[in-house]
């Protein structure tokens, strides 16, 4: 169940990251939503990427501990990244709410994670 | 020379790319099997999955393996008792010298030796993914691909440039070469940290077979940089014979020094002797370094003889490294993780192999004079052969695993041979087919075998257990995609156009 939980939180809280950060290049803006991307925006969007892009190293370093958790971390961000460009390959409409639900998705994982 | 850097960089991803490429795709697409080698090992010994029902304790165990030992080999010079765990649930033990092991299995539930038929098992793929079943020159040759993959990675890096602008850009829709190329460096870029670790790592682990200088100079040629670091706790025998004590008590005893499961194997020297010494392994799943500690004890007196927990830093750098590479920390997830960054970098490598083609073609020209045509159909065979082929290669050598009696004695090295009778067919065929079809026959086949192999697990293994299972569930998966794959390379008839390989720009 740990094991489950932590591979969850991660891959959900990377995909939401990575999410975040395409969302904040205008060019993929433009391919998801209909208004177009005013700079505070922007910035809000990149803030939040960075950080939950640092956030998706936390589940893995909780339960296997640093070394562990640092060296699985590029891996599960880039599965998050190759899913995400499918995404914005086929169906671009529905990136900002995948992303919005993995966003939670990711933050319930981890605080049932924490909570044991 | 090339005129410019781009140009000498573009030179230098294209041609060692291509040539490498035909070994790179099969290295790498063995060692992501070679990530499940023990559930691929234990998938391919069906007698021993009516006997993993627990995983036996490692007290219990050392009673039942020394119970059998002491029958078989009481005078043997060393005995070698691997512990049942999660991925390895059975009882296997050895007794010899420590370099020419005699093996046997041992039911966990009874002590009784099992019949298991002879395969090298999952540890073919590891074996290849190293050395390519060619010794020394193998091993110098997966050394040259992995150094290629290095040059491959930072001179793509080069060419790619507009590395964070096309993060996420990826157009299917488009013509094939932007398509492949949109697939290619997507692939790249997302899983380069995965990749530079894992060629370097790859490549740092063969460093004695290239760099061999230091250890031959220091050490005159022996393995003495291992025995600097690993210590020895062991006592010379005596010649005095002696019965071996009860296994259990030591057992219990190291299992509380390390914690309850953490024993991964014990390992007997002289067990007839006065002076015999036990020492136990710790296991290393918990633990990037892959290193294992160990404690040794004397036999007769059960008096500790040494514990090492303490290594040299630069040994343990190494076996961190090491660890990187083989994988044995993180459990299930960080092993699915590793199996898909190591299809998607075979996926990577795929697609450059087939860009290659895909832009000769649609250039055409005179590249290589008089004997283009041939040479271009020689390297789409190649492609075939490297990529479908591989594939088609590896189930086959699953497949034999299962249609070769399981009595007969030369049955592991006939399945070796079938592995490598399927590539050179594999080959064979895409020389005289046309390339489109040779790639949708081959990708078809592939899928078929894949998608059948729990049928055949179902009809002729004695009975699954959730290990098998697990490998038939990727199989399956495998089979999946592959049929994805067929779908899209499908020929062109019934009034569709062909695409996927040569749509033109649009």
């Amino acid at each position: 169940m740990t094991l489950l939980l932590t591979s969850l939180a991660s891959l959900t809280l990377a995909y939401a990251a990575m999410t975040a950060l395409c969302l904040g290049l205008p060019r993929y803006w433009r391919q998801c939503v209909p208004t177009p991307l005013f700079p505070h925006r922007q910035r809000a969007l990149r803030g939040l990427g960075w950080l939950l892009l640092a956030g998706a190293s936390g589940p893995g370093g909780y339960t296997w501990g640093g070394p562990i958790g640092l060296a699985l971390w590029p891996g599960a961000l880039a599965l998050a990244g190759m899913t995400l460009v499918c995404v914005l390959a086929y169906r671009p409409r529905w990136t900002p709410k995948l992303g919005l639900g993995s966003l939670c998705a990711g933050l319930l994982a981890s605080g049932w994670l924490l909570k044991g | 020379m090339k005129k410019t850097f781009t140009q000498s960089m573009a030179w230098l991803h294209t041609w060692g790319g291509l040539l490498l490429g035909w070994l790179l795709v099969p290295i790498f697409f063995t060692g992501t099997l070679a990530v499940f080698e023990p559930e691929l090992s234990h998938w391919m010994r069906p007698e021993l999955h009516q006997a993993n029902t627990r995983v036996l304790p490692a007290v219990q165990a050392s009673t039942l393996a020394q119970a059998r030992l002491q029958a078989v080999a009481a005078g043997a010079p060393g005995w070698q008792i691997d512990l049942p765990d999660a991925r390895n649930p059975a009882l296997h033990i050895g007794w010899g010298s420590p370099r020419a092991l005699q093996r046997e299995y041992l039911d966990p539930r009874t002590g009784a030796p099992l019949r298991v038929r002879a395969t090298e098992g999952g540890h073919f793929f590891t074996h290849f993914h190293a050395e390519l079943d060619a010794g020394k020159v193998g091993r110098a040759l997966v050394c040259v691909a992995g150094l290629v993959m290095l040059a491959s990675l930072i001179s793509g890096i080069v060419l790619h440039k507009k590395i964070f602008q096309d993060f996420f850009t990826f157009r299917p829709r488009a013509s094939s070469q932007r398509a492949w190329l949109d697939a290619h460096t997507v692939l790249g870029v997302l899983s380069l940290p995965f990749l530079l670790m894992i060629s370097y790592s790859g490549v740092i682990m063969l460093v004695d077979d290239y760099l061999p200088a230091a250890t031959t100079h220091l050490y005159h040629g022996k393995s003495g940089a291992r025995a600097e670091v690993v210590k020895n706790f062991e006592r010379k025998p005596l010649g005095q014979p002696a019965s071996l004590p009860a296994l259990a008590g030591l057992t219990a005893q190291a299992e509380h020094r390390f914690g309850v499961g953490m024993l991964s194997q014990i390992s007997v020297r002289a067990p007839g002797d006065t002076a015999a010494t036990v020492r136990f392994s710790r296991h290393i799943h918990d633990r990037l370094g892959a290193v294992a500690d160990h404690v040794s004890y004397d036999a007769a007196s059960g008096a500790l003889r040494g514990v090492q927990t303490d290594w040299n830093p630069m040994a343990y750098l190494f076996r961190t490294l090491v660890g990187l590479h083989i994988v044995k920390f993180g459990g299930y997830p960080a092993l699915a993780l590793y199996f898909l960054a190591g299809l998607a970098a075979s996926a990577l490598l795929a697609g450059g192999l087939v860009l290659y083609t895909i832009k000769r073609r649609k250039r055409g020209g005179q590249a290589f004079g008089v004997a283009t045509t041939q040479i271009h159909a020689l390297i789409e065979a190649l492609n075939v052969a490297a990529i479908a082929g591989i594939v088609l290669a590896s189930a086959a050598y699953l497949w034999s695993n299962r249609l070769l009696p399981a009595s007969w004695e030369a049955r592991a090295s006939a399945e070796v041979g079938g592995f490598f009778a399927v590539w050179a067919l594999s080959l064979l065929h895409a020389l005289l087919r046309p390339p489109l079809r040779a790639w949708f026959e081959q990708v078809s086949l592939a899928a078929a075998l894949c998608g059948l192999l729990p049928l055949l697990d179902v009809a002729t293994g004695q009975q699954s257990d959730p290990i098998a299972q697990g490998v038939d569930a990727v199989a399956v998966l495998l089979a999946l995609a592959l049929s994805w794959l067929a779908w899209r390379l499908r020929p062109p008839h019934a009034g569709h156009a062909p695409v996927f390989l040569n749509k033109a720009a649009a």
